[in-house]
C-alpha cells in the first residue's frame, strides 16, 4: 500500500544523526601544523541570578536527515506515519505533532531521493499546516517550489528550511510557541523511533547506535524547552511523556576527557577536541526503543 | 543593573522580541551565515542594557558549524562567551582581537555547548535604550 508520507522539515532530527560511520575526525589532528593549541579555559559559574532570557536549541530536522544520509541509512516506507491518518487529528496538539511527524517524514524521504513520498509528505504537511493557522506560511507560492525542485535535493533543502524559519517567526509573532515546541517534539519522536527501528533491522551499526545515544543531549534542550511553558495545557501530556523517556536516556553515562581544542590558522575553525563517550547498554537500548515507540505510535494514532 | 526574570516573563519578552526584530534574522543575519546551511531554532531576544542571555544548544560531531551572532548595533558590540557543558570557556570574544561575530568549530563528539550574550553596561546607554539580538547556527559537511 502506497503510504502518504508528509514530511515537515522539523522532523527528522534524529533520523539525520543517526548514522555517521566514519573514523575518528580528531585523529592526526594533533600533529597537523596547520593546528595549535588554543588557550586554556576559564570556568564560568551557573550565571542563573543573571539571566534574563533562557534559551534551548535543537539541531534541524533537514541537518539530522543529512548526517543520516552520510550514515548510509536506509529508507523503510514502513517506518513513516500513514498519511491516511490525517484525517483523524482533531485535536491541535494532535495537529501540531504530527505537523512534526510528517515532517520528518518528508525529510527522510528527501533525503533518500524518493520524490514520490517526498510530495506526498509535503501534502500531508502543508494540509496540518492549514489546520494550525500557517495557511498564509505554507501556501501556494510554497507548494510550487517544492513541486518545482522536487529533483534538486539542495534547491528542496532551502525551500525546507526557509519554510521552517517562516513558521517558526510566524508562531511567534502569534504568541503561540507553544505549538512550535509541539511541532519540534512530534519530529524528533519520528526521528528517534525512525533510528530505533533501523538499527533493530541492522543491530550492527555501531555509528547509528552512537547516534542515538546523542539523542541524550536532544532530549535534556527539549525538556528545557518545555519546562519554559511552566502548566501550559497543551504540552502536558507530551512534557510528561518527553520527561519519561529522558529519564531512560539519564541511564546512559558519559565519559568525558579533557583533551584541549586547536585552532586551524588556514580557516580559522576551532576543533574542540574533548571527548565524551556515551555508554549504551543493550537494556537501556532496548527501553528506549520501546517507550519512543509507545509514544510515536499514541501520537500518531488516530483521535 | 541586571534584572532577574521569571522563565514566565521570558516568553512574553521572547514574543515582544519578536514584534521589534521581525524580519531581522532572515533579513539581516541569515545572509552573514553562507556558506553554511542554517540548522535549529530562531533565537530572538531584546536586550537592554546588563541583560545577560543564555542558550543551550546540542551539536553534532564530524561537521562544521558557525554561532553567528548579529544584532542591529544599538547597544554597541554585543559579547558573547561559548561554553562547555561543565561551564569551561572554549571562545571569549572579549579576548579575541577581531571581535568577531561569528564562531567557527567542529567536535570530536557530539555535546552541548552554551553561548552566553551579555549587553554592555555602558553610560552611554539609558535603561530604555534596547538592540535586537539574533543567534543562528549553521552548518555543512
Amino acid at each position: 500500500m502506497i503510504k502518504l508520507k508528509c514530511s515537515v522539515w522539523f522532523c527528522g532530527l534524529f533520523l539525520l544523526l543517526v548514522v555517521s560511520s566514519c573514523g575518528n575526525p580528531s585523529e592526526g589532528i594533533e600533529d597537523n601544523p596547520e593546528f595549535r593549541n588554543a588557550e586554556l579555559p576559564e570556568v564560568v559559574r551557573d550565571g542563573s541570578d543573571r539571566i534574563k532570557q533562557l534559551f534551548f536549541s535543537v539541531p534541524s530536522p533537514m541537518e539530522t536527515a543529512k548526517i543520516m544520509e552520510q550514515a548510509g541509512a536506509f529508507y523503510d516506507a514502513k517506518l513513516t506515519n500513514d498519511p491516511m491518518n490525517l484525517e483523524s487529528y482533531a485535536t491541535l496538539a494532535k495537529k501540531a505533532l504530527n505537523l512534526g511527524v510528517y515532517g520528518t517524514d518528508l525529510n527522510y524521504a528527501n533525503v533518500f531521493d524518493k520524490t514520490r513520498e517526498t510530495l506526498f509528505f509535503f501534502e500531508c504537511v502543508r494540509k496540518l499546516t492549514n489546520e494550525v493557522g500557517l495557511s498564509t506560511v505554507v501556501d501556494e507560492n510554497v507548494a510550487d517550489k517544492i513541486a518545482n525542485n522536487l529533483y534538486e535535493k539542495d534547491s528542496m533543502v532551502e525551500v525546507i528550511t526557509d519554510t521552517y524559519w517562516r513558521v517558526e517567526d510566524y508562531l511567534k509573532e502569534d504568541n503561540r510557541t507553544n505549538v512550535s515546541v509541539l511541532i519540534i517534539a512530534g519530529g524528533w519522536i519520528e526521528g528517534l523511533y525512525i533510528g530505533t527501528q533501523v538499527l533493530r533491522m541492522n543491530p550492527s551499526n555501531i555509528d547509528l547506535q552512537n547516534r542515538i545515544a546523542e539523542q541524550k543531549y536532544s532530549i535534556e534542550n527539549i525538556v528545557g524547552l518545555m519546562g519554559l511553558y511552566g502548566d501550559d495545557d497543551l504540552l502536558a501530556e507530551v512534557k510528561s511523556d518527553f520527561e519519561t523517556l529522558k529519564q531512560l536516556f539519564e541511564k546512559i553515562e558519559e565519559k568525558k576527557e579533557d583533551v584541549p581544542s586547536t585552532l586551524n590558522d588556514k580557516t580559522g575553525e576551532l576543533l574542540i577536541n574533548n571527548r565524551i563517550d556515551l555508554q549504551l547498554t543493550p537494556e537501556i537500548l532496548k527501553e528506549i526503543t520501546a517507550k519512543t515507540a509507545e509514544i510515536r505510535n499514541r501520537y500518531i494514532h488516530k483521535v | 543593573m541586571i534584572r532577574l526574570l521569571s522563565l514566565a516573563a521570558f516568553i512574553l519578552l521572547a514574543t515582544s522580541a519578536q514584534a521589534q526584530c521581525k524580519g531581522f534574522a532572515k533579513k539581516v543575519c541569515r545572509p552573514l551565515l553562507t556558506p553554511y546551511s542554517p540548522s535549529g531554532q530562531i533565537n530572538n531576544a531584546e536586550l537592554s542594557p546588563g541583560d545577560v542571555g543564555e542558550i543551550m544548544l546540542t551539536f553534532y560531531s564530524r561537521q562544521s558549524y558557525r554561532i553567528l551572532i548579529c544584532d542591529d548595533g544599538n547597544l554597541g558590540v554585543i559579547p558573547y562567551k561559548i561554553l562547555d557543558k561543565d561551564r569551561q570557556v572554549i571562545y571569549d570574544s572579549e579576548t579575541d582581537e577581531h571581535k568577531k561575530r561569528h564562531f567557527d568549530f567542529k567536535l570530536a563528539s557530539t555535546q552541548q555547548l552554551i553561548l552566553i550574550i551579555s549587553a554592555p553596561e555602558d553610560n552611554l546607554f539609558n535603561s530604555n535604550d534596547t538592540a535586537c539580538v539574533s543567534v543562528i547556527v549553521g552548518y555543512r559537511e
